[in-house]
């Protein structure tokens, strides 16, 4: 057997022989060598120390309630936030809708002459249009809230 | 159409327990989630309180990594073990989270947490005081070693002590080849038998 303390390469064999993964045979050719090599005993004293000491050191605690706390975070990334339904596109677009139909209808008229009757006639135009945005904003919110055929996904 | 499910059934029985299980977490089964948490909650608490040395810290990435895994499910494929997959995100957010925390704070927590964990660690064996002192002054010795090496020898030396990986899979979580992950080794050990020879 070559000597594995010799090249960098070969020291593999006595790192596989500490973490016990060397087959059998290759084991006991290992350590026939090493009965005649002081170079690879001293490699492998020095390897034992540090493996010791390794193996001193104990891990982590596992926090006892950290599966608990791990479903907590997965139920709350897959439940839908409250308020959630303002950003949905179909409701944003009704509120957009609205509030731009509201700044035409609040914004002032030029002053024009006009005899009663025709004033009148005006204003009851306008809250016709008023009550039918009103009802299609509704109808497009409730568009919005309905459940949605996507399947969630987190 | 038989024979295709057939081959399915095959193909998904031949796989390793654990990816059959992501599998059936990534077609809903939430019970297959909590097998796998059971299985290795420990290895991966375990392996990131050894990255960072901060338990705290350690706890916090556990809980992102299999947060992580469970978001993913929906994409999951199995194309490497599961183990793998796992230590690759735990990897990831450890070396992230070192980075973020190479400051002297970071060193500062190291110190603290030294005198808690040694305490811990070594409560059950009720050794004598003066072999309390020796094994703490001991384990702080192993500690900063291994928290002086390279990230990546850091974390190669961790899985091969520690988790008992294979080179090959060492390699695909460290997503380098096999030969730079005994390098690493090598490297690393050479730097440990240095730092620890008075240790003897």
């Amino acid at each position: 057997m070559e000597c594995p303390a010799k090249e960098r390469e070969k020291t593999v064999v006595l790192m596989d022989y500490f973490a016990r993964k060397l087959d059998p045979a290759g084991g006991a050719a290992l350590e026939r060598h090493l009965e005649q090599c002081a170079a690879c005993r001293e490699w492998m004293r020095r390897q034992q120390t540090v493996w010791s000491a390794l193996e001193g050191w104990d891990a982590a605690i596992i926090p006892p309630d950290f599966d608990r706390k791990l479903y907590q975070r997965i139920e709350r990334e897959e439940r839908p936030a409250r308020w959630s339904w303002l950003f949905r596109p179909a409701f944003s677009l009704a509120l957009a809708s609205l509030v731009l139909l509201a700044a035409l209808l609040i914004r002032p008229l030029p002053p024009q002459p006009a005899g009663p009757q025709q004033q009148a006639h005006v204003e009851s135009l306008d809250m016709d249009r008023v009550e039918k945005t009103l009802d299609d904003v509704e109808m497009l919110r409730q568009l919005s809230l309905a459940p949605s055929a996507e399947p969630q996904s987190m | 159409m038989d024979e295709w499910v057939s081959k399915d059934m095959v193909a998904v029985e031949a796989l390793e327990p654990d990816a059959r299980l992501m599998l059936r977490v990534r077609e809903g089964d939430s019970a297959s989630f909590g097998l796998l948490l059971e299985r290795h909650r420990a290895p991966v608490i375990r392996f990131l309180y050894r990255m960072v040395q901060n338990q705290a810290v350690a706890e916090e990435l556990a809980q992102e990594a299999f947060l992580r895994v469970y978001r993913a499910r929906a994409r999951y494929e199995p194309t490497a073990r599961f183990t793998t997959w796992l230590f690759r995100i735990a990897m990831h957010l450890a070396l992230n989270s070192l980075r973020d925390q190479r400051s002297w704070k970071y060193q500062e927590s190291l110190d603290e947490e030294a005198e808690d964990t040694a305490s811990r660690q070594l409560a059950d064996r009720r050794p004598t005081i003066e072999q309390k002192l020796l094994d703490r002054a001991r384990l702080d010795e192993v500690r900063r070693a291994v928290a002086g090496l390279p990230d990546k020898q850091r974390a190669a030396v961790l899985m091969h002590k520690y988790e008992e990986m294979e080179y090959s899979q060492i390699a695909q979580v460290l997503e380098c080849s096999e030969s730079a992950v005994k390098s690493l080794l090598f490297r690393a050990y050479e730097t440990l038998r240095a730092r620890l020879a008075h240790l003897a």
